[in-house]
């Protein structure tokens, strides 16, 4: 099922703007539904809510969600999202191939994007701004990729009290957890790739949040891989957080922190703390090739390759954000970082530059890729395959253009 | 950004349905003639096949709209498309439903 270009509003005496969900009695899984293009504002809960399997959701603009949470509040629990999944049906294990992406979601006493027990995923190419909470939350899921999404906060409106340190702030740019749950659940986050994402202006701007009422064995990760983010302005005391480790439970495994332009915290602001969480956690991370954009690289960090200083941002300031964290031609991220194989475009899909790489979101001077991913294909043009087949009497093509330009179709 | 749906200009009329929410009729109608579309897209997740179009008709804002399609096949290889008619504009507006039986997920 394919719903598009759909403007839907005010649901806001009771649920979500639009809910792709499964049942319970009878037991049915929804599965095969494309949301694209529509506009969805005004939601007492979930923008979009969805509980389903094989589903995408792209293109789609979502704003002033979770109004039952306005000005938080609820307190420091029991909100939803604007855009993601939920587990419900509890007979279902989980949910399969979900994608999000290049969806503006914004202004939400929510999170912005939620994978909630999701296995294969992708979040990609996403724009969120103003959320409460954190901006992209990942829970217990595994096999995801986070990639190429743009992530701030423009003003204090949606700040969010911390308990664990007194103090008002932006939600939390991208964080995983493995929160207790009531589907029996006893899983590892695993096998993320978080990388090429602009996170400006939040709370802790990549983090592992332990839920300690999540007493079981697995309330941990492994094979996180965090790779070529630009961090910048964390309200809050880290740059890079990881909650405390306890004992009893999976030790992190196989994870890396590397080819990242990372900030300290400021708390309060122009009061710089630290880049990266004093807990013992990041003795299990490989935190390599980054740059500390203020000098001093910590004394805790294992490995020597990083980089300290300005890496010389085009600007800073908030009109045009993601071009102004561009790196001029003199930064030190300039032939720095290591190459992740795999990773070949920074986050304007140009080439990643093998011989003289960038570390950060930009790669400086790199060439427009063509793109071997569809979602690369987005950032340029789009051409969608014809639907249904041409043996049918009606057939639909989708076309998309960055700009408003003049165009030819062809067809033979 | 800009995006256009191209169609080729054989259509079919067996392959839409229509939806109506303020003129339309379910009772013993399966909503695929233009002048006759259903009333809700209950209705339409009916009566829909695989490779159908159900277009919602625009020009109004349908205040208090509340729908759902419940357990069809979502025809994933021939999917059904749910879509404003042509260039009309669709506005589905809640404001006023009263979600008496809506659950805590």
């Amino acid at each position: 099922m394919v719903i598009e270009n759909l403007h839907v509003r005010n649901n806001n005496n009771g649920g979500a703007g639009i809910r792709v969900v499964s049942d319970s009695s009878p037991f049915f899984v929804t599965k095969d539904v494309i949301v694209r293009k529509c506009l969805v504002h005004d939601t007492y809960r979930q923008g979009i809510l969805v509980q389903a399997k094989n589903v995408t959701i792209e293109g789609c603009e979502i704003y002033n969600a979770v109004l039952r949470n306005t000005n938080g509040i609820l307190g420091q629990s029991g909100w939803e999202f604007a855009l993601g999944t939920y587990l419900w049906p509890s007979d279902v294990d989980c949910w399969n191939n979900i994608v999000f992406r290049n969806n503006i979601v914004h202004n939400s006493w929510g999170e912005g994007i939620v994978a909630l027990r999701c296995h294969n995923f992708l979040i990609e190419n996403n724009h969120v701004y103003d959320c409460f909470s954190a901006y992209i939350y990942i829970d217990n899921s595994r096999k995801g990729i986070i990639r190429n999404n743009w992530v701030h906060s423009t003003n204090d409106t949606y700040n969010r009290w911390n308990t664990a340190h007194t103090f008002y702030a932006p939600g939390i740019g991208i964080q995983w957890a493995a929160e207790q749950n009531s589907y029996g659940v006893d899983s590892l986050v695993s096998d993320l790739d978080i990388y090429n994402n602009l996170i400006v202006r939040t709370n802790h701007p990549i983090s592992w949040w332990r839920d300690i009422s999540n007493t079981r064995f697995n309330n941990s990760y492994e094979n996180i891989n965090v790779y070529y983010n630009t961090m910048y302005l964390a309200y809050g005391y880290e740059g890079f957080h990881l909650d405390e480790n306890i004992s009893g439970v999976y030790t992190p495994t196989n994870c890396n922190f590397k080819n990242n332009i990372i900030c300290k915290g400021q708390y309060p602001l122009g009061s710089y703390q630290r880049y990266i969480s004093t807990s013992s956690h990041y003795q299990n991370w490989n935190i390599d090739y980054n740059c500390f954009m203020y000098g001093n690289i910590p004394v805790n960090i294992p490995v020597s390759n990083n980089i300290q200083g300005t890496p010389s941002f085009v600007d800073t300031t908030y009109i045009h954000i993601d071009t102004n964290f561009r790196i001029k031609s003199n930064s030190n991220c300039r032939f720095t970082a290591s190459p992740i194989n795999n990773i070949e475009y920074d986050y304007w899909n140009a080439l990643r530059d093998d011989i003289e790489p960038c570390i950060g979101f930009h790669e400086y001077g790199g060439t427009l890729g063509t793109g071997s991913i569809e979602s690369e294909i987005l950032r340029s043009y789009y051409l969608g395959q014809n639907y249904p087949n041409p043996f049918n009497p009606t057939s639909i093509i989708h076309f998309e253009l960055k700009r408003k330009i003049y165009c030819k179709f062809n067809y033979l | 950004m800009i995006s256009l749906v191209l169609k080729s200009t054989i259509l079919f009329a067996e392959n839409r349905i229509y939806v109506h929410p303020i003129l339309g009729v379910d009772a013993g109608n399966e909503g695929r003639n233009i002048g006759n579309p259903l009333k809700t897209l209950y209705r339409a997740g009916q009566v829909c096949h695989g490779g159908d179009t159900i277009f919602i008709r625009g020009g109004s804002t349908y205040i208090g709209f509340h729908d759902t399609f419940r357990q069809i096949d979502t025809m994933g290889l021939t999917p059904v498309w749910i879509m404003p008619y042509f260039n009309e504009t669709v506005i589905l507006d809640g404001a006023g439903y009263n979600f008496q039986s809506w659950k805590q997920f």
